[in-house]
């Protein structure tokens, strides 16, 4: 809700939180609303992640309650990006109010998704996925 | 005249190398059957693709004549998948593409106007006929016809397709129609006016530093009025991706306005921006691309959006319905 004394530069809410999950992996938790004014925190959090620390990188949705073109559009960039530098990246869980928006824009064409962590991990250890579309 | 005797000579079985768009009257029915059954039969004899979207009722009717043919017909309902009319034109997109390289000729059934659809419902079908002529102009051998009901229908929407159709058929009999405008009527639709707004409840501006609490307004006034919780939402989706559009390329900043118009909720984006692509928001980009998502979002998440260009600038339109089912 909008606070009305609230001044008028607004900063959704919004965190990405980088872990290793050991193994070559890293978890990259996003929460809150990833839209044009968050984006670039994800993109930032992505890039720094490379080889042979994180050859293959999840990005977990489940906490992400809200996303915009301009998010989507920072997935495919974050996808793409890790795929350059030789690491393997793929978005998981998304919750129900997301995964409209993303099968909207018929997301799996444009990024490797999966429903679940364990299984974005599986197909991160078996593909070679290098950020062209999956699915 | 309630009824016309549509023979196949109407649709004659060689195929022309290019996009045929044909407005269909008939009347009724017992007369919609006797103008769109044949062009339906002699395609499944062809084993040629075909795709039929109409209502439900008109959907039974057919595979009631079809009998076992009826399988090798794809039908859509026009009701849901047509809702808001510019979704139809991706209807279309994906049959080409999915038939597309199987070297056949394609044939395509389309009715999105109906007596019970509202006047800014038919102002948006009327426009997305004309840009079916854009849309498929490079598409081959693809041929769609569009029945109107002239038992139904009033004259001005009956003289719009004569506007928006190369061909008609009448009488069961297929002519050039003399009124048709081609694709300059798309320029000039583009321009029409939109009607006046209700009483606006919610008026304000937005620029690059509040761009995202514009999505928190439309949420809460449209929870104020009583729209269902997840099409707030979608709403509200939309709202913002109008609003990014300004930021982007609306010169930076835009008006939103709010308010109720009988049973809809409405919702407009104005910005000083100029339309560049009539077709915009009704095909997705290639999945490399990172622009052109918001206004396929916007399409894909109201029930009514209408685009205009005016002296000052564009304008975003985007409905919704109160206490409609999912």
């Amino acid at each position: 809700m909008t606070d009305e004394h609230a001044p008028a530069l607004e900063t959704p809410a919004f965190a990405v939180t980088v872990s290793d999950a050991g193994n070559g992996r890293a978890l990259v938790a996003v929460s809150g609303e990833l839209d044009i004014a968050t984006a670039p925190q994800l993109l930032a959090a992505v890039a720094v992640l490379a080889p042979p620390a994180a050859s293959a990188i999840a990005i977990d949705l489940s906490a992400l309650t809200f996303i915009d073109s301009s998010g989507i559009n920072a997935l495919r960039t974050a996808v793409r990006a890790a795929g350059s530098r030789g690491a393997g990246a793929i978005v998981a869980s998304p919750s129900q109010r997301v995964v409209r928006v993303l099968e909207l824009v018929r997301i799996a064409e444009i990024i490797p998704i999966e429903s679940s962590l364990e299984a974005a991990f599986a197909r991160l250890g078996t593909d070679r996925l290098d950020g062209s579309a999956g699915g | 005249m309630l009824h016309y005797p549509v023979t196949e000579s109407a649709f004659p079985t060689r195929r022309p190398k290019a996009f045929r768009h044909d407005a269909v009257f008939y009347g009724g029915e017992r007369g919609f059957l006797a103008a769109v059954l044949p062009f339906v039969s002699a395609a499944v004899e062809r084993d040629e693709p075909v795709l039929v979207a109409v209502l439900p009722a008109r959907e039974q009717a057919l595979r009631n004549e079809l009998g076992p043919a009826s399988r090798q017909v794809e039908f859509v309902d026009m009701e849901s998948a047509g809702r808001n009319p510019a979704r139809i034109i991706p209807v279309w997109h994906d049959f080409v593409s999915r038939h597309a390289g199987g070297g056949k000729a394609l044939n395509g059934v389309g009715e999105p106007i109906w007596p019970e659809r509202t006047a800014p419902e038919i102002a948006e079908c009327q426009r997305h006929e004309s840009l079916l002529n854009l849309a498929f102009a490079a598409a081959g051998s693809f041929s769609l016809i569009c029945p109107y009901d002239e038992a139904g229908l009033p004259a001005d929407v009956l003289a719009a397709a004569r506007e928006s159709h190369p061909h008609v058929v009448e009488d069961g009999k297929r002519h050039a129609s003399a009124s048709y405008c081609g694709v300059d009527c798309i320029d000039v639709a583009d321009r029409r006016p939109l009607a006046p707004p209700h009483e606006i409840q919610v008026e304000r501006a937005f620029d690059a530093r509040d761009v995202t609490s514009v999505r928190r307004d439309v949420t809460s006034w449209a929870a104020a009025n009583d729209l269902e919780r997840a099409r707030a939402d979608d709403l509200a989706l939309a709202a913002h991706e109008a609003a990014v559009n300004s930021i982007r390329h609306g010169g930076g900043r835009g008006a939103l306005r709010l308010w109720r118009d009988d049973d809809s909720l409405v919702c407009e984006v104005a910005d000083a921006g100029e339309l560049h692509d009539p077709l915009a928001g009704r095909s997705l980009p290639a999945p490399e691309s990172a622009n052109g998502r918001g206004l396929w979002l916007i399409n894909h998440l109201c029930d009514l959006v209408q685009v205009r260009q005016t002296p000052s600038g564009a304008i975003v339109r985007m409905r919704q319905q109160l206490h409609r089912s999912p």
